[in-house]
């Protein structure tokens, strides 16, 4: 940019503040509409500026403009705007305005089409671009978040680049299903486009409008569509968006880091469970935390590392959070357009870059994205348009470590209280410790690993190219016809080294497990290659003027391959390089890959009718074939219908007509198909294996093979069936406006351990389509825009609440004795049972009494030393004696009892903003309601020592939560170590003292945007400028921040059930974000 | 123009319909489907490799045994109510059978003659096997020789007899025998099945069905289980016969022998403590290996304080003779004499078989140490299948030396066995088979005249015998029972099912003692091992047990308490021979524990199949 124009830039923000002006006159008048009756809510605004106001129910306005002769816009949804001259000594006017059949024609995108607003009879939500424009999360999913009801986002990670997972209408299937996305009619994946790009988002949830997507459409479908260039914009419009801030973590990082009392605590809860210390100190050695308990920095007098015998010990206060992480790290994103066109060829080209650093501070974890798009539309003839639309995405993940980041943060989060530096005084690593017990490792190496040539690097890329032809070869029918290719790639590579670490002066060791911590590097490429055809015809008509009637029909067809080739090579030459080429062949590289493919192809079709608007039908069905079926089973019929009624086109409306714009009814019912099993699952497939351990006496492991398990011969599509109620209201000139839908889902024939076979069988039982879920709900939107007049100018605002609850229910499953360990027939999905706590014994002899009367020993794992005061009371609910689950069944479940459901089933949003004087600010609130989740079991943020007895970070002054004869009113029991982490001890078992109300309520986003005037800009030949700031996820309220702040409510549940394996102890944050920013138009 | 246009789209649309099927076949890329499987010998060496790896036993010794027990025993050995029907599971598995009969059905595919020959056989094999095994646990069990629907009836039909069953093993390992190659090639002799395999199993399992059906002949445990469908039924003595004669078979095919290298002091146990498995005498192995990680456990649980604490029982170390062949039980003071005293001058197998006076376990010359109480509890600590200190194999899962499945020394025994029950077995017979046992470890030849003179009172006992043994010459069957129970400690499927088929689970009720210790004081059981043992408050050092003072009833002593008791009354004691199992039941039911029970799901699941006597 030139440097004149930033001059004018600022100059433009400058006189922006500068006064108004003068009005000194008043107008007043009515505005009809063509059969005279009043029209409220029409704005009315002084053209050529910002002054306006709008009419009251009466139709009548009034407005100060200045005395000369002015020009009034006359504007309302629905009606073709007006520009009113009034004369300079005219005070009055009546403005009759003429319905806008433009509006009317406001269309929305459907499947394989577009359907005017007016007539949907499905349930389709709409999401503008003017609503994700402005939002400066890194993708759409997390925009998309609480904007649409019914449309349920979930983020399991905060690291960079992690997206939101989608859910339409609640628990799909026990199988699992997602939407499916489609954009520009083509599958994609929603959050590898950017958000920039976007047109508008249709969210549709209900099966009469997914039907013409068959077998892959179950369970929603997401349409993005892309902006395109437009015909009359013959001057091309450069639009530029610059944004930059910072990211921070949403909870607190602020943890104990005096040695001392990291090593007090973790110490007093060790002995409680094994009769040991955790740390290896003495008297001698606690009195050395203590003389340094206030040093926050070291001391010359009083080092944090001494050696003592030769080998080193470590009195220091380490705040390892912040040696390993950064809280605020930096985060920008640049993204520029092009568009014009004019009636023979219309483009738009786009490209974007986004990068995030991450918190890791040795070196930083960075996500770097890269958009292109490029969308040109041509003439051919008359008759013929040929387009060509191509996306290109690229993107790469770089972050140190021994593993998955996730990895780093959980293992990272053990064995490194605060008395331990990350170093010693000459450099080297301390890895292996004196203090430590022999089989644990100071923070798991990690912050070694962060600090080392470890590499780890993902790359993805996408490459998308349509190429589509439309042919009209009359008035009324249009034929479409595209092919695309898409290919998109992993490739990921991880990088391991040796460490080297000393436990003694002058001596290094190295440690080399085979495992980790070995020198190899391992590549990995998978190349997913999809090519579609579709090939449709839309037909339209109307006849006599109230009969229309609109026929689509086509094919589909999808073929898709996947292909992964691996290399694993040893002892590179180099620990900086990492590349295959540098590999020694001292050890054997291994290789391995494998490939897979399916193929769809379905005939669909929609035949729409309406009677003057009036009465609208429609049905639609697609036949939809897999290549995931067996042959005779590879087929099947999904059809649709649905139906309208536009009460308020009712001649009999007329009276209620200026008060209740719109009133619609509509339902739907429908069926769809869930392709979503293996690609070759009905075969029974040959593996070829090693052996875990077996030999015939040679110098490898003998190889064997197997079958496949047998499969059940009529296995086939699951399917969805649902239907759909919706209202649609508008009010008080469109002002309000309300939707709302109810609905029921039965997923029908989910894949499932079909039937108890008599062990003869001699196989696992095949998966049968054997069990049923109902999923019931209901969505309310509410839209509330007006505007009014403050101080001369008008002040614009609007309130968008949202709502929306399911409950899902298994209707069938094999389970006749209702064991609660599986699904049964009745069970709300979600359903926690757990004990009921009668809060902690007061006295070791109330423990004693109570535990000789009633059998704990249940939850007694860890229990060292016999029940005392300050334990968890179990409450014997059935009174047998004995805390325990019974059976296990529905009617046998012991003393467990119901206690709540951990699905996040209600959530709601609510947008709110206004605009006055150039300046606009919006708000966005989402949120769930009640649900629980009991914190699991190797959480430390949320247990502390009481899991695994080593947290590295360990809550600041936790001690004071916890149960003592000072504090018998704590929350948390007496100290003992290791009571969470196993399952079967006291905090181990679900009960209702520690269970967490999980419900939230987000400040999801605020945008604080000043427009510059543009009676200013364009002087400069700026079109639009906006500067604004913007903060993404400022604060969150919920009931768990009472008991930890260092836990964001959506981060609460269970990553993965392996007690082995478990990245539960500590995720990444979840993140804020700040960003200033700057949209250009010229 | 309209025309037209519906007309090619409908074209286009009936053209693509058509094809429409054939486009969405696929299959696999990068695995193999079954049609393009079973094609070569490899391929059906591969199917059946996991027959290997499934079917035998890797868990390294034999625990479940009246004169072997551990700490806390399984509910097999402890019996009562410790032992229940089991909702599922419990052995009725019939997985790898499927498997069998999947290789079975797909052989046919295979295009090398020779090959589809040879891997039936071997499938053939293993189904004999698994027969065997299922037979030897529940009794009448359902013959099923094809894969299963998921619909087929079949999977709901009532168990055949027992006797079908054996029908069918038999044909299966004659089929084995008759077509089967001979040794396999090294390194994989010994681990692979050849048809001499095939001979040992069908003198094994026609043994147990001869012998079981001899002791449990009246009534049959189960209506008609001893016919087959069509009436027929083989006699006890045709089985016993069937085995005799496979066991001659491959003695007469003098592919195998006993080894020996004249050390009647170390032979024996080199057999079992062996890197690998000694082809000459051992027909079916599991190879273990230190460089591939296929290794077991056993050196550990027998050295290690955190493992079972295994022990043989003072029963079986009484029952070995002593070196000049004479019995041990007719000694003066045998039931009361310390150990070192005990095991001095007995048969060299027990010397081999568990740690006595100078048997040093760690480096040579460094350290030696006798019984370790805190090792065993019975003071008896097996070493047969204990490796040299040197390789470390004390760690948890360090052992690789080969776990032998079958040996000749099993097939000598068999066969000694069916002619003794049969009633027809002679000195020739005795030279051709236990005299090659007992030539190995220098120990005199059993005389069979001398034996039925002179039945072992010992043996015939209630407390310590079979007294269940009413033939003529019971004194030689006696014998050779000792004889077996001596070789075969801690080998192959078992003493557990010894007992079942001489209809001897009473032995599971006869006393478990230890040790005998002749009240508190200091011992010293190898070199320089010291022992204290105190009924009071001691302050002595070292390593000290405390024994149970009956008249004070002392329960509080933190130390681990000794329940000493006298070894002829059973009580309690301040000296006498340790009742490890003092506070373990264990009861054998006569009525019902002959038969595993079958698991309660299976009953429900198909209703013509009915649970085994008295098993509820």
């Amino acid at each position: 940019m030139r440097l004149t124009k930033i001059l004018a830039v600022l100059s433009i923000l400058l006189s922006a503040a500068l006064g108004l002006q003068a009005q000194n006159r008043t107008v007043s008048g009515t505005v009809l509409d063509a059969e005279g009756l009043a029209v409220p809510g029409v704005g009315v605004i002084l053209e050529g500026t910002s002054t306006g106001t709008v009419t009251g129910f009466d139709g009548t306005f009034s407005l100060q403009v200045p005395s000369k002769e002015v020009v009034l816009v006359v504007s309302s949804l629905g009606y073709v705007t007006q520009n009113v001259t009034v004369g300079a000594a005219q005070s009055n006017v009546v403005v009759t305005l003429a319905e806008d059949n433009l509006t009317l024609e406001e269309t929305v995108v459907v499947g394989y089409g577009t359907q005017k607003k007016v007539n949907l009879t499905g349930a389709i939500t709409s999401v503008e671009s003017a609503a994700l424009e402005n939002r400066t999360a890194h993708n759409l999913t997390t925009m998309l978040q609480g904007s649409v009801p019914g449309l349920n986002i979930s983020t399991s990670s905060g690291n960079p680049g992690s997206t939101g997972t989608m859910n339409i209408r609640g628990y799909t299937s026990i199988n699992g299903g997602e939407p499916l996305v489609l954009i520009d009619g083509i599958e994609g994946s929603i959050n590898r486009i950017n958000p920039q790009d976007v047109a508008s988002i249709s969210v549709i949830k209900d099966a009469s409008s997914a039907a013409v997507y068959g077998a892959r459409a179950a369970y929603g479908v997401i349409l993005v569509t892309t902006k395109s260039g437009s015909e009359d914009k013959t001057k091309a419009t450069v639009r530029y968006s610059g944004r930059f801030g910072v990211e921070m973590p949403t909870t607190s990082t602020d943890w104990e880091t005096t040695g001392y009392w990291s090593v007090y605590t973790i110490n007093k809860f060790w002995y409680e469970s094994k009769g040991s210390n955790y740390v290896n100190y003495g008297q001698a050695d606690m009195m050395e935390l203590l003389r340094r308990v206030n040093d926050k920095t070291e001391n010359p007098e009083r080092p944090w590392v001494v050696v003592k015998d030769g080998k080193y010990k470590y009195y220091a206060n380490t705040d390892w959070w912040h040696e390993l992480y950064n809280d605020v790290h930096p985060t920008t994103n640049h993204s520029v357009s092009v568009s014009g066109g004019n009636n023979a060829v219309k483009y738009y080209v786009s490209g974007q870059y986004d990068r995030q650093e991450g918190m890791v501070k040795a070196r930083p974890d960075v996500y770097e994205k890269y958009n292109l798009r490029a969308k040109i539309d041509a003439r051919i003839n008359k008759w013929a348009r040929v387009s060509n639309n191509t996306n290109f995405f690229v993107s790469s993940y770089d972050y140190p470590g021994l593993a998955d980041i996730q990895d780093s943060f959980a293992y990272g989060d053990r064995h490194a209280p605060a008395c331990f530096p990350l170093k010693n005084p000459d450099g080297t690593w301390i890895y292996f410790a004196d203090a430590l017990p022999s089989s644990y490792r100071l923070a798991n190496g990690r912050h070694w690993a962060y600090a080392s040539d470890n590499l780890n690097l993902q790359k993805r890329n996408d490459f998308t190219n349509t190429t589509e032809l439309t042919v009209t070869p009359f008035q009324g029918l249009t034929l479409k016809a595209n092919y695309t290719y898409r290919t998109y790639s992993n490739h990921d590579t991880h990088r391991r080294n040796l460490i080297e670490y000393s436990q003694e002066p002058g001596v290094v060791q190295t440690y080399n497990n085979g495992g980790a911590y070995d020198n190899y590097m391992t590549e990995e490429i998978k190349e997913y290659v999809r090519q579609t055809w579709n090939v449709y015809a839309t037909y339209e008509t109307s006849i006599a003027k109230s009969h229309n009637i609109k026929v689509m029909g086509g094919f589909n067809y999808d073929d898709y391959h996947y292909k992964r080739v691996a290399a694993k090579g040893y002892d590179l030459i180099s620990t900086e390089l990492s590349d295959l080429a540098l590999i020694t062949t001292t050890r054997s590289p291994e290789v391995g890959g494998n490939q897979s493919a399916w193929r769809m192809a379905g005939f669909f079709g929609r035949a729409n009718y309406d009677f003057k608007g009036r009465y609208l039908f429609e049905v639609s069905a697609r036949y939809d074939g897999s290549s995931r079926f067996e042959k005779g089973h590879k087929f099947g019929f999904f059809p649709s219908a649905s139906l309208g009624w536009r009460v308020s086109e009712e001649p009999f409306f007329a009276p209620v007509k200026h008060i209740v714009n719109n009133f619609k009814i509509r339902a739907s019912y429908g069926t769809l198909g869930n392709q979503n099993v293996g690609n070759f699952s009905y075969i029974r497939l040959v593996n070829f294996k090693d052996f875990a351990a077996f030999n015939f006496g040679g110098s490898t492991m003998a190889r064997y093979t197997n079958l496949g398990d047998p499969v059940a011969s009529d296995k086939t599509w699951e399917t969805s069936k649902q239907s759909n109620l919706g209202i649609d209201l508008a009010l008080f000139g469109n002002k309000l406006e309300l939707t709302t839908e109810f609905y029921i889902r039965d997923t029908d024939g989910m894949l499932t351990d079909g039937m108890d076979l008599p062990a003869t069988y001699g196989a696992d039982v095949p998966q049968m389509n054997a069990a049923d879920l109902r999923t019931k709900g209901y969505e309310i939107s509410l839209s509330w825009r007006d505007s009014f007049k403050l101080f001369g100018n008008d002040f614009e605002y609007f309130v968008k609440p949202s709502l929306s609850q399911y409950k899902s229910n298994i209707t069938r499953f094999n389970n006749e004795t209702k064991l609660l360990s599986n699904y049964y027939e009745g069970m709300e999905l979600g359903e926690i049972w757990g004990f009921h706590v009668d809060g902690l014994f007061a006295s070791d002899a109330e423990a004693q009494e109570y535990t000789s009367r009633v059998d704990q020993s249940y939850c007694s794992a860890n229990l060292n030393g016999g029940w005392k005061a300050g334990d968890v009371k179990y409450a014997d609910l059935d009174g047998d004696g004995v805390i325990g689950i019974g059976k296990n069944t529905l009617d046998d479940h012991g003393d467990r009892i119901y206690l709540g459901n951990s699905l996040p089933r209600l959530h709601y949003g609510v947008q709110a903003g206004f605009s006055y004087f150039g300046f606009d600010v919006s708000a966005f609130f989402e949120g769930t309601g009640d649900h629980y989740w009991y914190p699991s079991r190797y959480n430390f943020d949320f247990w502390g020592p009481y899991s695994l007895g080593y947290p590295t970070f360990l809550a600041k002054n936790f001690l004071a939560n916890c149960w003592s004869e000072d504090n018998p009113d704590a929350y948390f029991p007496r100290p003992r170590s290791n009571v969470a982490s196993n399952g079967g001890g006291e905090l181990g078992r679900v009960n209702d003292r520690y269970i967490q109300n999980v419900r939230y309520l987000r400040f999801k986003n605020l945008t604080i945007g000043y427009n510059l005037p543009k009676s200013f800009i364009n002087r400069f030949g700026i079109e639009g400028l906006r500067v604004y700031f913007s903060g993404e996820n400022l604060a969150y309220w919920s009931p768990i921040k009472k008991v930890t702040d260092h836990l964001d409510p959506e981060s609460c549940f269970d990553r993965d059930g392996d007690p082995v394996n478990d990245l539960n102890n500590t995720s990444y944050p979840w993140q804020k974000t700040f960003m200033f920013g700057i949209d250009l138009t010229f | 123009m309209k025309k037209k246009f519906l007309f090619l789209a409908l074209a286009a649309f009936a053209a693509v319909s058509c094809n429409l099927e054939n486009l969405l076949s696929l299959n696999p890329e990068s695995q193999l489907t079954p049609e393009a499987y079973f094609r070569t010998a490899e391929d059906l060496q591969l199917f059946s490799n996991t027959f290997y790896n499934n079917l035998l036993d890797k868990a390294p010794f034999d625990r479940e045994s009246d004169v072997f027990v551990e700490v806390n025993p399984s509910n097999l050995i402890r019996g009562g109510n410790d032992r229940t029907v089991p909702a599922s599971g419990g052995g009725w598995s019939f997985t790898n059978l499927r498997k069998m009969n999947t290789l079975l059905a797909n052989v046919d595919k295979c295009e090398d003659a020779k090959a589809v020959t040879e891997y039936t056989a071997l499938t053939k094999f293993w189904r004999a096997y698994y027969y065997a095994d299922m037979v030897r646990k529940f009794g009448d069990v359902p013959w099923i020789d094809r894969e299963l629907g998921s619909a087929d009836p079949a999977l709901y039909n009532p168990r055949d007899t027992r006797e079908t069953v054996l029908q069918h093993m038999i044909e299966d390992i004659d089929e084995a025998i008759e077509n089967l190659p001979g040794k396999a090639k090294a390194p994989e002799t010994a681990y692979r099945v050849n048809k001499y395999t095939a001979m040992a199993l069908k003198a094994q399992f026609c043994l147990f069905e001869g012998t079981f059906r001899k002791y449990h002949s009246d009534p049959a445990p189960f209506e008609n289980s001893y016919k087959a469908a069509d009436g027929s039924t083989t006699t006890w003595q045709e089985y016993l016969t069937m085995a005799a004669d496979a066991a001659q078979m491959l003695m007469q095919s003098n592919q195998y022998r006993i080894f020996s290298t004249g050390n009647k002091n170390a032979d024996y146990l080199t057999l079992f403590n062996s890197d690998n498995a000694n082809t000459d005498e051992i027909i079916l192995a599991i190879n273990f290996d230190r460089d591939l990680k296929i290794m077991h456990d056993c050196s550990r649980e027998m050295t290690a304080q955190t493992a079972a604490r295994y022990g043989m029982t003072k029963k079986l170390v009484d029952m070995y003779l002593m070196a000049d062949g004479s019995r041990f039980t007719d000694k003066p003071g045998w039931n009361v004499m310390p150990f070192a005293e005990e095991v001095a001058d007995r048969d060299p197998r027990l010397a081999q078989t568990i740690r006595t006076p100078g048997y040093s376990w760690k480096n040579p010359g460094v350290s030696k140490d006798g019984p370790e109480f805190a090792y065993c509890q019975t003071g008896y600590q097996p070493i047969k299948f204990v490796q040299t200190y040197s390789v470390k194999p004390y760690t948890a899962d360090n052992s690789y030396n080969d776990m032998p499945v079958i040996r000749y020394a099993e097939v000598l025994l068999i066969y000694a066995e069916a002619k003794a029950e049969l009633g027809t077995l002679t000195q020739d017979d005795v030279n051709l088979s236990i005299k090659l046992l007992r030539d190995r470890v220098g120990m005199p030849n059993l005389d069979v005249a001398y034996a039925n003179e002179h039945p072992d009172p010992y043996l015939m006992s209630e407390e310590t015998g079979y007294p269940n043994v009413t033939d003529v010459n019971k004194g030689v069957i006696l014998e050779i029972r000792r004889e077996r129970a001596i070789e075969l400690f801690q080998e192959g499927y078992g003493r557990y099912f010894d007992l079942m088929r001489w209809k001897a689970g009473y032995c599971l009720n006869q006393p478990m003692y230890g040790m005998y210790i002749a009240g508190p004081g200091q011992y010293d059981f190898g070199d320089n091992s010291k022992y204290t043992f105190y009924t009071g408050n001691s302050s002595a050092t070292g390593t000290r047990y405390k024994i149970f003072d009956p008249a004070t009833g002392d329960a509080t002593a933190t130390d681990e308490l000794f329940y000493l008791v006298n070894p002829l009354t059973g009580e309690l004691a301040t000296a006498g021979v340790r009742d490890a199992l003092k506070t373990v039941p264990h009861s054998f039911d006569e009525s019902k524990h002959y038969f595993y029970p079958i698991p309660e799901k299976e009953l429900q699941l198909n209703k013509n199949l009915k649970q085994n006597p008295n098993w509820k």
